[in-house]
């Protein structure tokens, strides 16, 4: 370090020190002064006088020891050190300028009392931090379970309705039937009353029907299942089922319809026809002249649906607020819950889409929704069929009762290369084996007349050994065991799919020679 | 579309419409079946309610409608348990079941 620099900072110090000097002798009286002594408001301190009777810092020092005073203040108020050194018996007392290190101390304290002051009002707002967390988590807590008891109740009083709501409309079934078996006069009312009360109950299950569905929504227990729907089979049965609303309110039903005719598409057939119905039962309710328009198009795996409708449309102020639950247009005069479109609304979320609500009031509505749907094929079942068809045509034997089963079964399996004759009981069964010769009989088990063992057990005991494959809905133990005592060649379980069957056959089939 | 199509799709509608008579008949089993007053009677009702719901099990399986088929089977569960508290529930669901599926709203 060059010379000059220590003398510079030595300066530099002395300049912003001031430092004043006095010193004394051991008995404490002033033997010398330095000539700036007074700038500190030491003007008194001359040659001679007791320093102890004009400077209060020095009452009780002991002469003898060094000693630091760090920020004192001078007679003039300003902030001093003071520094005692002792030395051959006298004592140097240096008085220096502690401004700038009060100043600092000054404000070092304040931004400590700050900090304090935040530390403090943190704490506080922490504590409200927390207080408000545990508030807020408290009466989510209650939501939930309000949300819950709600949804709870809901359910559980939609459900106590459906039952005896499902009673009613069952037993006025019955009576329509008795009624409609009777031969009765004209004027005779009470077919009229029965569809009344027919009506009501079905409108009644309908609202009910929605609490319900609001409720699984609710808690997620609405599932989307997309399987092959054929467009033009879906469209029929609407307007099948929306024809006689719109012809009640002497309205037009249109039907649009932009796809091949035997187009197949992958979508949830009930979900997209429970949108559809609510939508379009919707558009009839509120339309008292002129049409209801049902649009499906489908192009690029992509399935196009609108509802159009002349009706009293909807006011702008209304029109968000119609797609909330329970919230209903005032002064139509028309029942309902208010939840048909929401619930609606969030099943075409569910299935991937988005529903969009056009409409001027007094002209009519429109809404529309798009969902994903890959073309499939026409008839599944039958490429099954084929796919899994019989290399060699086999001749079957098919013993079912329930004609809905038998016919299907029949297609089915003429599609996969089967002859098959169908008989209704084992005893028409035995008759067939007596006229014909098959590779294999299909049998049921629940039969009238003769049930499926007790025909398996002639057949053997006749010696005829045809393999026998036993279909039916009950997987019990018992019967497993029941029939392969009986010698069967298989057992299938229903529902059967033809696969099933050709497998089974493929193994149990000898060829004939 | 060919003929054995149109047949699968005429099948189809009429299998589901029928539902609705299934419903019906349901509950009139169940009238007969929990208004029997001697061990008797209930058997047989009993047996005939089982039989119903076999048939039914077996045909709305093969007709997609599996839901129906797993209710129809456990009712039969239910019914050879001899658990008549939960038979009721059970047959409610089923009937209501049959229904939507009938007018389309549910599987």
């Amino acid at each position: 370090m060059p010379q000059s620099l220590p003398d510079n900072i030595n300066q530099t110090l002395m300049q912003r020190l001031n430092p004043a000097y006095l010193r004394l002798d051991a008995t404490m009286k002033v033997t010398q002064t330095s000539s700036n002594l007074s700038e500190y408001g030491f003007a008194d301190i001359t040659e001679g006088v007791d320093a102890t009777e004009h400077i209060d810092f020095l009452v009780g020092v002991d002469p003898a020891q060094a000693l630091s005073l760090p920020v004192v203040a001078s007679p003039n108020g300003h902030p001093v050190c003071i520094e005692l050194l002792p030395e051959q018996g006298d004592l140097n007392v240096i008085i220096a300028d502690a401004r700038e290190q009060f100043d600092l101390q000054q404000k070092l304290q304040q931004k400590a009392n700050e900090n304090q002051l935040l530390l403090e009002k943190q704490r506080t707002l922490l504590g409200e931090l927390h207080a408000a967390k545990a508030e807020l988590a408290r009466r989510n807590t209650e939501l939930e379970e309000a949300s819950r008891l709600q949804s709870s109740f809901l359910s559980g009083v939609s459900h106590e309705f459906r039952t005896p709501l499902t009673s009613i409309l069952g037993h006025n079934d019955l009576l329509r039937k008795s009624l409609a078996a009777e031969t009765r006069p004209k004027s005779d009312k009470k077919q009229i009353y029965t569809d009344a009360v027919r009506r009501a109950s079905q409108h009644l299950l309908s609202l009910v029907e929605n609490l319900l569905d609001h409720g699984k929504l609710d808690a997620g227990e609405i599932t989307i299942n997309p399987r092959p729907v054929q467009l033009s089979t879906l469209q029929n049965d609407l307007e099948m089922l929306l024809r006689p609303l719109a012809d009640a309110k002497q309205i037009d039903l249109l039907m649009q319809r932009q796809y091949p005719v035997d187009e197949s598409v992958y979508i949830d057939e009930s979900r997209v026809r429970q949108c559809l119905i609510n939508l379009a039962g919707n558009a009839i309710k509120f339309t008292d002249k002129g049409s209801v328009t049902i649009s499906m198009a489908h192009k690029d795996d992509e399935l196009q649906l609108r509802i159009l409708d002349t009706g009293i449309g909807i006011k702008k102020e209304d029109l968000a607020k119609i797609r909330q639950p329970f919230w209903q247009v005032a002064d139509t005069g028309k029942a309902g819950t208010g939840l048909g479109l929401s619930i609606t609304e969030r099943i075409i979320e569910l299935m991937g889409g988005e529903m969009t609500i056009q409409s001027e009031y007094g002209r009519g509505t429109e809404v529309s929704f798009s969902l994903n749907a890959p073309a499939t094929d026409a008839s599944i079942n039958l490429d099954q069929a084929r796919e899994a068809a019989f290399k060699d045509q086999v001749s079957i034997l098919l013993t079912e009762d329930d004609l809905d089963i038998a016919q299907l079964v029949v297609i089915l399996l003429e599609e996969a290369n089967a002859k098959v004759t169908h008989v209704e009981n084992g005893e028409l069964a035995l008759q067939a084996l007596q006229r014909d010769s098959f590779d294999l009989v299909l049998m049921d088990l629940n039969m009238p007349i003769m049930g499926g063992y007790e025909t398996i057990r002639r057949m053997r005991d006749d010696g005829n050994h045809t393999p026998v494959v036993i279909m039916t809905a009950s997987a019990l133990e018992a019967d497993m065991h029941k029939a392969q005592a009986l010698g069967c060649d298989g057992y299938l379980l229903k529902p059967v799919e033809v696969a099933d069957i050709v497998a089974i056959a493929d193994q149990i089939i000898v060829p004939l020679e | 579309m060919s003929d054995r199509s149109s047949q699968i799709e005429l099948l189809q509608q009429r299998y589901r419409t029928s539902l609705i008579e299934k419903s019906v008949e349901i509950a009139e089993l169940r009238i007969q079946y929990e208004s029997t007053d001697d061990d008797e009677s209930a058997a047989l009702a009993s047996q005939t309610l089982g039989d119903f719901l076999h048939k039914l099990a077996g045909s709305a399986g093969m007709y997609g409608y599996t839901e129906i088929a797993i209710s129809a089977r456990n009712i039969m569960m239910t019914l050879q348990n001899d658990d008549s508290g939960q038979l009721s529930a059970q047959l409610d669901q089923l009937i209501a079941m049959c229904e939507q599926a009938s007018d389309g709203t549910s599987t």
